[in-house]
């Protein structure tokens, strides 16, 4: 390892270590071993209301801290870097989860999931993409908000912009618009999926359809029903399935909004095969693939039996529960509402219409189908 | 994105082996 390197990792604990301790504080030491069970315990112990009713617990703790600490005195310095790996703890995370399935739940889940996201996704897109044009936004704007409508929030707009030709004020818009809708619905889909009494596989696919953006979809699938070691979220398992095939998905809409944005925009440089091939590999979510080996390896025995559960697989939930809680912690550390004031006017306004029919719809879905 | 993919393979590898051997 170079030093250049190492000191790229030595600048990162500082912030790793204060993501831990809001989790800690959130999530108490319990499956540490200990006996404390955090600020979630006490608000189950002082709070009829919260901790019965809206039913918060540690995932919603985490973000509501890191979203006070981000919007009050700001991310300290030394901890920023360190902030940055929460994306990396999530996606650990999710391969980590990947122990809870076998290959024929993967492919039933799958196989479902492929229906559902690819009908909603490809209609949201076209949506918002022809509501865009109607109302005279830019096409390379309208492109972006299509692909934060459409598939995963932030990363989708962050790789379609270049092939769109996107303005920096287009990106910074459609993210504002998509992230802001998204944290609506991560505080109220949870309340919701109580109030109208869906199961855990119900809100799980529905979390999973509904919802814009990846982290808010696992952050509000854990808050349905966090799970424990012994009882896995069944909300978690169905959603991250949804999630992932949403991400899956990203080159192929890449690709479609490009050639919608070549039409739309009589752009003819955009579009053309070649750089549509570039784009489609380019853009493949590697993690997923790790994903995939930890279901392969644990159908074929590698952590021992799944049924009764072997202390192996017993670690590793407990493993993937805290890196979902430092990783979440962070999500609400990058939420800054000074970003979303940018959201406004027609894009604000689109987005919102698509984002807020496709979670309606998807409800009706799930409850019409499942 | 490719780059912290790998990060997170590794990592997630890495936890899988440490579990299994401890």
């Amino acid at each position: 390892m170079n030093e250049s390197t190492a000191s790229k990792w030595v600048k990162v604990l500082p912030g790793l270590l204060f993501m831990f301790v809001i989790a800690l504080l959130a999530m108490g030491t319990k499956t540490l071993g200990g006996e404390w069970a955090g600020l979630e315990g006490w608000i189950k112990t002082n709070s009829k209301f919260l901790g019965d009713v809206l039913k918060i617990n540690h995932v919603i703790i985490v973000i509501i801290i890191g979203m006070v600490i981000r919007n009050t005195i700001g991310i300290p310095s030394w901890a920023q870097a360190g902030v940055k790996t929460s994306r990396i703890f999530i996606k650990m995370g999710v391969i980590l989860l990947g122990s809870l399935y076998s290959l024929a739940e993967l492919a039933t889940l799958g196989s479902t999931s492929i229906l559902l996201i690819a009908t909603f996704m490809f209609s949201t897109i076209i949506f918002t993409m022809w509501l865009g044009k109607k109302y005279n936004m830019h096409p390379g704007s309208a492109a972006c908000l299509a692909a934060g409508a459409g598939v995963c929030g932030v990363s989708a707009i962050v790789a379609v912009a270049p092939a769109v030709k996107a303005r920096g004020e287009d990106i910074a818009y459609s993210i504002a618009t998509i992230l802001s809708f998204g944290i609506v619905c991560l505080f109220t889909f949870p309340i919701l999926g109580h109030l109208m009494g869906l199961t855990p596989e119900q809100f799980g696919m529905w979390a999973g359809t509904g919802i814009l953006n990846s982290g808010q979809v696992l952050a509000a699938a854990l808050a349905f029903d966090p799970g424990t070691a012994d009882v896995p979220s069944i909300s978690l398992k169905v959603g991250e399935i949804y999630n992932l095939t949403r991400v899956v998905f990203l080159p192929l809409v890449v690709l479609l909004i490009t050639i919608l944005y070549a039409r739309m925009s009589d752009d003819k440089t955009v579009g053309t095969a070649a750089s549509a091939g570039k784009t489609f590999f380019s853009k493949f979510p590697l993690f997923v693939l790790g994903f995939i080996a930890t279901v392969t390896l644990t159908s074929f025995g590698a952590f021992g039996s799944t049924h009764p559960v072997s202390p192996d697989l017993k670690a590793f939930r407990d493993i993937y529960s805290w890196f979902f809680s430092i990783g979440l912690t962070g999500l609400g550390l990058q939420i800054s509402f000074g970003e979303m004031r940018k959201a406004g006017g027609t894009p604000l306004v689109i987005g919102s219409v698509a984002g807020f029919l496709k979670a309606a719809l998807s409800l009706v879905v799930v409850l019409w189908l499942f | 994105d490719k780059h912290e993919d790998l990060v997170a393979i590794f990592g997630a590898a890495l936890v899988m082996i440490l579990v299994l051997i401890l």
